[in-house]
């Protein structure tokens, strides 16, 4: 990753929070960072996805996470990158479509606790 | 005229015209006076004053007036053309008309530019780079080794300044970004483009049916 990149996942930057926190919306995208190897990482979710009834598709160090249940606002579908800040520092994007049911924060806290 | 909106007899300093702003700008009549709904959210945040201040602003963006980051602080600066220590609503829907997503590239180029040559020199240099990344550090709480931090400016540098020379201009950005697009998704908000359907606003002299569009 450059600087730039990394720069550009500042809070600070993203002003979508001046829209978000009047509509009343959930985050649509949160990052942590991780230690673990990347296979590592997506087996992780993988693990954590499934049970909750997620149908996992993935390519490489990309995913697609789709509930199998229907909920008020449809299916919930969240896709999640894995970037190499550098060796051995991994951060985790994981980020959720506009109309999206608001289990999103809940599934969030799964993945960083796995 | 007086303001377009006015609870009794409450009225908003350096009142400008929203059919102006909407003419300076690629924002529609009512997508402005969308925005002025935003804007008197957070304005009245912290005082009422018809105002965004800094902790107003902090507010709005971290959820918490306290909270003090580089990035936030270059975004209100920015917004703060005048530099008069607060944004009024000219300054907000002009700064923000940047970050809608038909807005040119030229325009998010050159924001950005600015953005990040901190002291303003019309250089972005390897320093402040530095600065920003070890803020951006500091704020996510990675923990990298100053070799690796030396190394994602020597590997940043090598990409962006093209004549080597440890600073990048404003050619080199608009090159840099050109070829890497992602580094401008900062400077769209897609939220702007439903505006009008997220802060409906109940305006009763709305310029709306005065404008021919």
């Amino acid at each position: 990753m450059n600087a730039f990149e990394l720069i550009s996942t500042s809070q600070g930057l993203n002003l979508s929070t001046l829209f978000e926190k009047q509509m009343g919306l959930v985050k649509k995208e949160t990052r942590f960072t991780s230690k673990f190897p990347a296979k590592e990482i997506v087996s992780k979710i993988e693990e954590a996805a499934m049970p909750l009834g997620f149908n996992v598709k993935k390519n490489k160090y990309k995913m697609k996470l789709q509930g199998e249940k229907t909920g008020r606002k449809g299916q919930l579908s969240i896709a999640t990158e894995i970037f190499e800040v550098a060796p051995s520092l991994f951060m985790v994007e994981l980020r959720r479509p506009r109309e999206t049911p608001s289990n999103f924060t809940s599934f969030t806290r799964t993945s960083q606790l796995g | 005229m007086g303001c377009f909106h006015s609870k009794g007899s409450k009225q908003y300093p350096v009142f400008e015209d929203p059919v102006a702003l909407a003419s300076q700008t690629t924002f529609s009549v009512s997508e402005v006076e969308a925005l002025f709904e935003l804007y008197k959210s957070i304005s009245s945040s912290v005082i009422d004053d018809g105002l965004i201040n800094k902790e107003e602003f902090q507010l709005a963006i971290f959820k918490n007036g306290k909270k003090e980051n580089l990035f936030a602080n270059r975004i209100f600066d920015m917004f703060d053309v005048k530099r008069k220590g607060f944004i009024d609503f000219g300054d907000f829907v002009r700064s923000l008309s940047v970050f809608h997503p038909n807005a040119p590239a030229e325009e998010k180029i050159d924001f950005s530019f600015k953005l990040y040559d901190l002291d303003s020199t019309g250089f972005i240099e390897r320093q402040e780079v530095k600065q920003m990344l070890l803020a951006l550090l500091w704020e996510s709480e990675m923990k990298l080794t100053d070799e690796t931090i030396e190394i994602i400016l020597d590997k940043t540098f090598s990409e962006a300044d093209t004549n080597q020379d440890g600073k990048i201009d404003k050619i080199d950005w608009q090159t840099y970004v050109t070829r890497n697009p992602s580094l401008l998704k900062v400077m769209t908000l897609p939220y702007l483009r439903d505006i009008t359907t997220t802060f409906p606003s109940f305006v009763f002299n709305s310029k709306v049916d005065e404008v021919a569009t």
